[in-house]
């Protein structure tokens, strides 16, 4: 049988949805929380999320609001993606994370999932920096970074030329 | 004082160091990639998606206007630079003019030049037919550029701007006024009398206007103390382009974090539309999806997208 893409994928998700509480048997390590003291922009209410690391999205991590788990984002490790990134850090920032040691930071970037693992971003020029010790974290903007930051292309860093192709056929 | 990061913390690193695998990274991506919720699926996770929708429509609206005050201000930037060129020349010819070797021809000269320079400042700056314009709105015509419609002059005030997507987030920007008949005093001269062993006895303070610079028909490149007028009208205008320049930079800031609140909206609607899913999806086997949702599903399957088959299959 061909299979053609298209975007409607209603009827059949559907049909999976009453088996969603497999998603909450998955193998999940949760975290302590992550607490937010002034919020992320554009989610300013929400101050806590807790966050899991998924086996099967290895090495994203995902993220979501202690109080609305619809509020979630997908995260990831900005130095993966590419070694020579670096964040400078305001003598604010170190106040409000009380951080003494940079070594004790955690840095994460927002994802953006695109249609496509081709088209998923990570935002490099606004990153979450969690200060490890007390779990407190702070979204910083890097107003001198370049657009490309912003939606900086995951699958770019790992390589054009280990493009795998689909299968387009099922049995 | 500040600090850079270089890395993550070890800690941290014991559990993302292996993701440094290509082949791992790729199935997370897919992973991540392979589910986009239709809206029948969740309705209130939708609702909220299409809320967010919405709000980043308007702070995308928000950063446009940011990007066009940072044009608006860029442009008048190189008309002034090129004001401050004009005023160096004037000021050179000034210097110039003052040599006593020059003939009466040479000075004639030097002052067709210099009237010259003056009267292309009044061009650029002054009158309906100024130059100096972006989208329509005059640049040095004070007031907020626009056009009043009877008579020759600018509407008072200053040009609003909305930069963020609740109503009071506006920010103001004050064009300056460089017209030939701005009568503004930009600074003062100081002019010193000496006695016959040349100490100074006394001094006289002279207000410099703007008009009295660019004016061709009160200051020309004879005219006493031309050298020291001039160099109060460079400052004044360097004066307003580093007011410009921290205008500009404001709202660079302004535009970085909307930015970073339209990626944010971005970021956490992929969730509400894919992860979940992802998460659902790849918890099932080709068979446990035929079995349990029938053949008449497989119609369906049709509507799929090819990385969920891959998926499953």
């Amino acid at each position: 049988m061909n299979i053609t893409q298209t975007k409607s994928t209603t009827l059949m998700l559907s049909a999976c949805h009453q088996y969603s509480d497999f998603g909450n048997k998955l193998d999940v390590t949760l975290e302590s929380e992550i607490n937010f003291p002034t919020g992320l922009s554009a989610f300013e209410d929400y101050k806590t999320f807790t966050y899991r690391k998924e086996p099967r999205l290895k090495p994203f991590i995902y993220m979501h609001s202690v109080v609305d788990p619809n509020v979630s984002f997908v995260c990831v490790d900005p130095f993966i993606l590419t070694p020579s990134y670096s964040v400078e850090l305001l003598q604010n920032s170190l106040t409000k994370l009380r951080v003494d040691d940079p070594n004790d930071l955690i840095t994460l970037c927002l994802v953006s999932v695109g249609r496509d693992m081709y088209t998923t971003t990570a935002n490099l020029m606004s990153p979450l920096l969690i200060n490890s010790k007390t779990m407190i974290a702070e979204q910083v903007i890097m107003n001198d970074a370049s657009p490309e930051m912003l939606r900086y292309n995951v699958w770019n860093s790992i390589g054009e030329s280990s493009k795998p192709t689909f299968k387009t056929k099922i049995n | 004082m500040g600090m850079q990061v270089f890395n993550n913390s070890a800690a941290f690193n014991v559990w993302t160091n292996y993701s440094s695998n290509t082949t791992m990274m790729q199935k997370a991506m897919n992973n991540l990639a392979t589910g986009v919720k239709g809206a029948a699926d969740d309705p209130s996770g939708i609702g909220i998606s299409e809320k967010m929708r919405s709000q980043a429509r308007n702070v995308a609206m928000a950063r446009s206007n940011v990007d066009n005050s940072i044009s608006l201000i860029q442009t008048a930037d190189s008309w002034l630079q090129k004001m401050n060129d004009m005023l160096a020349r004037m000021s050179e010819l000034a210097i110039e003019a003052n040599d006593g070797t020059k003939t009466a021809e040479d000075r004639a000269n030097v002052q067709i030049e210099f009237s010259a320079l003056q009267d292309e400042i009044k061009r650029v700056t002054s009158q309906s037919t100024a130059a100096a314009k972006y989208n329509g709105l005059y640049l040095f015509r004070g007031g907020n550029g626009i056009a009043v419609l009877t008579g020759d002059g600018v509407e008072t005030g200053t040009i609003k701007v909305q930069v963020g997507s609740d109503t009071d987030q506006t920010v103001d920007l004050q064009l300056v006024d460089l017209q030939v008949t701005n009568t503004e005093t930009i600074g003062t001269t100081v002019s010193y009398t000496y006695n016959s062993s040349n100490i100074a006895t006394g001094s006289t303070r002279a207000a410099v206007t703007w008009s009295s610079v660019v004016d061709s028909s009160s200051m020309s490149v004879a005219t006493d103390g031309s050298i020291g007028k001039i160099s109060r009208a460079i400052n004044f205008i360097a004066n307003a382009r580093a007011r410009l320049g921290a205008q500009q930079n404001r709202l660079e800031q302004t535009k970085s974090a909307l930015l970073s609140y339209e990626d944010n909206l971005r970021a956490s609607e992929s969730k509400i539309r894919d992860v979940d899913m992802a998460f659902e999806t790849t918890q099932f086997s080709k068979y446990q999806i035929l079995t349990q949702v029938g053949n008449s599903m497989l119609a369906q399957a049709n509507q799929l997208p090819q990385q969920v088959l891959q998926l499953l299959g």
